[in-house]
């Protein structure tokens, strides 16, 4: 595994170099926190894939060097979050993990920008983050995903059209239709309507709402779950829209939720190519995670489909910089390690290469891919030019679960995998959907 | 993912003893004959074509339960029709004579010699053979025990008397060797139905202990018929057994199992064969889980591979009789106690005509020459100095998991083979999910590829046969799939025949050493990714009435396949199936 090996090594030097300058104590403390609202879902990610970092880099450590210890802290809201940084920055983190929502909702008191704590987000990213703010996002923006949707609403699908349909919750939905209406009618696009959801009432509403707009898309900002709900509502009523949303939505809970109302629902994703999903490092990632923590597919559907947990690689390579940081800077004081940060150009990541130096924060190289789900598989079809025989082999990949190692089979999980499906196959044949054919998304203009 | 190699297949376990599986005996035995001699009940059937001057050849089936009584009833009907449709003995049709006696049977079988019938099946209680050997002996009677498993035929020093299934001591033997000597438990207990069965088996299990220096840490027993076995089972649970092995009746020994999981015992159950199906699956349900037991390792894969006479009969039984699942369950209660009948009849059958006569000792004699006598549920091969079907080292142990027994509990079995097989068995091969009762496939015959095979509205045809070391999806740098054994990839061509849209059936395989596959999915997946957009993955390809599809099906094979026989049910589940014999050019 070459990750581990690049692991094993990176975490030598780290140790051994914060052995000489750690002023604190004999660890390095690495803050973590997951949040609520619309990233409530990729909370126990979060945990998990840093988790498995500092376990990774401490199994390796030299006798005497310090360990990595993680500090995990959940925040409902933005007040906790504000409070949980606080927490962490007397902790004596080094760095703080999280996801982008409670960057936005630190506002002008950041205890972490304040203590010169470096923050970074796995999630999604506003404008406000950056690397002078000492934000260091690893994902696309959500300015970039934005943007990305638009111009393949416009552009590609030729839709003129287009409403959009924001979350209850926090600030981060909220900001969905400030950055959609804008990236839209950049592209001359016009905004047929925007709705803000609110939790506890009936969805079909909204769903008519939007309808009766005429729009030709819907942008769905929101978490997942209230996202599947919208979804749900608006495939109930029959319509059959275009629908799209921020690379959140790639969490499998959503398509848990929603099932096959999910097909050509699309979204703009992490740049990740298929040679890296399919990939030895990340496959070998995969299992380890599946050992610690169990990996499973989609929950809820008759599928081979994994519930990739994308959230916790992105948090796995957080921390992994964060090492690589302490690393180069020699230091666990976060300010080094922030500075630190700052020179990184080429990180490695199982996500892919980090470059923390862009004005704008860390992102691996590349703009958003723009997917949609088939049949609760992730299809890079949908793109101007796309190469389907490319598309339909990963398709197949992941719904006949081809990439699966022996390994993964054998355990007790993946026996009661097998057991499941050929249950299924032997008992309800004709409705086994497994390995349902590969269909090319639908010509423009109109939804694919 | 379904499994690449479905090598073991259907346990189509040959459990040879499941005789005593079923319903409860009668309470209380009676004193007296309940059919007397002269009015014995004649259920045979007289084929046509026989001679009619020939007095018919009479075989008496006694049985004591009224359990017995209904499997020597379909086991002896369906072979008394088959030897009669085949011309009879020596030109001379069967006649069978059924009794049911409660009191045990010793007076059903001095009603028998009365009778003077010319060979007597039973009864399953093997004090009514010893009390009357001497007159079987100076009758030179024929006399089978299909379904009696208590004592020693040897001890008999009965040259007429043979018996078809396991007993016993070899399954005292069996079990215990495995839970001491393999699982390497201490601390056994043992609980027992104080009567004819449960005494001397509990007997034997003490003996194999004091074998290994142990004795038992407790030893309880129970009545036949008692159902609230609670007490015993709290007294066990004092004793903190490793296992405790329950010799009884199959009721009883349900009654034992949901006991101890009411009381959390926490110790393994072990039981003879005639405790551990049938019945016991059915009302101890959960509490049945991980129950040990031993039976003859025998599975569809090297006994009863489909296309197969012996699949084929369990097939043609299901259609006379129907055969169920176990409540709860998909697995069918397959009817081997009346195989087992079936088989005393056939074998005595064929070595009357081997004999070419019907005087006993012209019969022992042909049964004592040791050429097999190739029946359902076993080669039988007897000797002049035994007249045992089975020996220990012939029982394997099996543990039930949701209602099927799996042999990857022996220490001999090549567990991923086995494990394979059990979930084949558990999971709904032999399902009618329709119907929701079980369901034994039928062949219809083994044809030549590369003609079409017909059956209902489904045409196929085999194209072709090749075999891969491995298969390669070409795409993202995955590698690729390789097989235990190697890759068989089979071209087929489905045709629907049918007015009616439905999807490509399901597939199978068997080798020309009788091991089953079903297709590797992941395997077929790979031919599927590489094959481009249009690719479908054949075996749930949507078929619209009248259409044609062609492609790959792989399975992973033993690598010393050399030939297969792929099989097309026409329903998913099979009801009826051809084969078609090829191999790679």
């Amino acid at each position: 595994m070459r990750f581990l090996r690049r692991g094993a090594l990176s975490l030598c030097v780290v140790l051994v170099a914060v052995s000489i300058g750690c002023n604190r104590d004999d660890s390095v403390r690495i803050g973590v926190i997951g949040s609520g609202g619309s990233f409530a879902a990729v909370q126990e990610e979060l945990r998990k894939g840093a988790t498995l970092a500092a376990e990774g880099l401490n199994r390796r450590k030299a006798p005497g060097d310090s360990s990595l210890e993680i500090e995990y802290r959940t925040a409902a809201n933005a007040s906790e979050l504000r409070t949980r940084v606080g927490q962490l920055v007397r902790a004596g983190v080094s760095a703080i993990v999280m996801t982008e929502n409670l960057v936005e909702a630190g506002g002008s008191r950041d205890p972490a920008r304040e203590a010169g704590v470096p923050v970074l987000t796995i999630g999604d990213s506003s404008r406000r983050s950056g690397n002078k703010a000492g934000v260091f996002r690893l994902g696309p923006g959500s300015e970039k995903q934005a943007a990305a949707l638009a111009n393949w609403l416009t552009a590609t699908r030729g839709i003129t059209d287009v409403s959009i349909a924001a979350g209850s919750g926090d600030a981060w939905s909220g900001s969905g239709i400030g950055l959609m209406t804008s990236a839209l009618e950049s592209k001359g696009t016009r905004v047929a309507s925007t709705v803000r959801l609110s939790e506890g009432i009936d969805y079909l509403q909204p769903a008519q709402a939007l309808q009766a707009a005429g729009a030709q898309a819907v942008i769905v900002w929101a978490g997942p779950a209230e996202s599947a709900r919208l979804v749900n509502a608006i495939r109930t009523i029959g319509w059959d829209v275009q629908l799209a949303g921020p690379g959140l939505l790639m969490h499998p809970s959503f398509r848990s939720l929603t099932g096959r109302n999910s097909d050509g629902f699309v979204a703009a994703g992490p740049t990740l190519a298929e040679e890296k999903w399919m990939g030895p490092d990340l496959r070998d990632w995969f299992l380890d995670y599946h050992d610690r923590f169990t990996l499973l597919p989609i929950e809820e559907q008759r599928t081979l489909v994994a519930a990739f947990p994308l959230a916790a690689v992105r948090s796995f390579d957080a921390v992994s910089i964060v090492a690589e940081a302490v690393r180069a800077g020699k230091s666990d004081d976060p300010r080094k390690v922030g500075e630190a940060l700052r020179r990184i150009d080429a990180y490695e990541g199982l996500l892919g290469k980090y470059d923390l130096r862009t004005k704008g924060g860390a992102e691996e190289t590349g703009a958003p891919r723009v997917g949609r789900f088939l049949n609760l598989a992730v299809v890079y079809d949908v793109e101007a030019g796309a190469d389907l025989t490319r598309a339909s082999a990963f398709y197949k990949t992941q719904v006949s679960a081809f990439y699966v190692p022996q390994r993964y089979l054998d355990t007790a999980e993946g026996q009661k995998l097998t057991e499941r499906v050929l249950e299924d196959v032997l008992t309800n044949p004709e409705t086994v959907e497994f390995f349902t054919q590969y269909t090319a998304p639908r010509p423009p203009p109109g939804p694919v | 993912m379904h499994r690449r190699r479905a090598s073991a297949g259907i346990l189509l376990l040959v459990v040879l003893v499941a005789a005593w599986s079923g319903v409860a005996p009668a309470a209380t035995p009676q004193p007296q004959m309940t059919v007397a001699a002269h009015s014995l009940s004649s259920l045979s059937t007289v084929a046509s074509g026989l001679s009619a001057a020939e007095p018919p050849i009479r075989i008496g089936m006694l049985s004591v339960f009224d359990f017995a009584a209904d499997w020597m009833k379909n086991g002896g009907q369906m072979a008394a029709d088959d030897i009669n449709a085949a011309g009879g003995i020596n030109g001379r049709r069967v006649e069978l004579l059924f009794e049911t006696d409660s009191a045990l049977g010793n007076q059903g079988v001095k009603n028998m010699l009365n009778a003077g019938v010319d060979v007597l099946v039973g009864p399953e209680v093997f004090t009514a053979t010893q009390q009357n050997t001497a007159a079987i002996k100076q009758r030179k009677l024929i006399n089978l025990l299909p379904l009696s498993p208590v004592g020693e035929i040897a001890d008999l020093n009965n040259p007429y008397v043979y018996r078809l299934v396991p007993y016993d001591r070899i399954q005292a033997e069996a079990l215990v060797h495995h839970l001491v000597d393999v699982k390497r438990l201490r601390r056994i207990a043992v609980l027992y139905e104080d009567d004819f069965l449960g005494k001397p088996g509990a007997g034997l299990v003490r003996d194999q202990l004091k074998f290994r220096g142990l004795t038992p840490v407790k030893s309880l027993s129970f009545n036949r018929g008692d159902t609230d076995m609670s007490t015993q089972v709290a007294a066990l649970k004092g004793s903190k057994p490793d296992a405790v092995i329950v010799w009884s009746l199959a009721r009883e020994a349900a009654h034992v199992a949901l006991a101890a999981k009411s009381l959390k015992l926490g110790a393994v159950l072990a039981v003879p064969i005639e405790a551990a199906v049938g019945e016991y699956v059915e009302l101890a349900g959960d509490a049945a889980e991980g129950t040990i037991s031993v039976l003859p390792h025998k599975t569809i894969n090297n006994w009863a591979p489909p296309g197969s006479w012996r699949a084929n009969w369990f097939a043609r039984y299901h259609r006379r009789f129907t055969i169920n699942a176990y409540k709860g369950t998909k697995v069918p209660n397959l009817p081997i106690a009346q195989a087992v009948v079936y088989d005393s009849l056939m074998m005595y059958a064929e070595a009357a005509r081997r004999a070419g006569s019907t005087d006993g000792d012209a019969v022992r004699r042909e049964l004592d020459k040791g050429e097999p006598f190739a029946m359902v549920t076993h080669d039988f091969a007897f000797s002049a100095g035994n007249h045992e079907t089975y020996s220990k080292e012939d029982l394997w142990a099996f543990r039930l998991d949701r209602g099927a027994a799996t042999f990857a509990e022996d220490p001999r079995a090549d567990v991923q083979k086995e494990r394979e097989a059990w979930q084949l068995f558990a999971l709904g091969l032999l399902f009618d999910r329709k119907k929701g009762v079980a369901l034994i496939p039928y062949s219809i015959g083994t044809f030549p590829a590369p003609g079409p095979v017909r059956v209902v509205d489904l045409r196929w045809r085999v194209h072709g046969v090749q075999f891969l070391t491995h298969v390669d999806a070409g795409h993202f740098g995955l590698p690729p799939r390789t097989p235990k054994g190697k890759y068989a990839v089979v071209d087929l061509e489905v045709t629907n025949l049918s007015s009616a849209a439905r999807k490509a059936p399901w597939v199978f395989a068997v080798d020309q050493a009788s091991s089953l596959y079903i297709p590797d999915a992941p395997a077929t997946a790979g031919l599927w990714i590489a094959g481009g957009p249009e690719a479908n993955f054949f075996m749930f390809q949507p078929l619209p009435a009248g259409a044609t599809v062609r492609g790959p099906v792989v399975f992973d094979v033993s690598k010393e396949a050399t030939e297969l026989q792929v099989g097309v049910p026409n329903d998913f589940i099979f009801s009826d199936y051809a084969m078609v014999s090829v191999k790679p050019a």
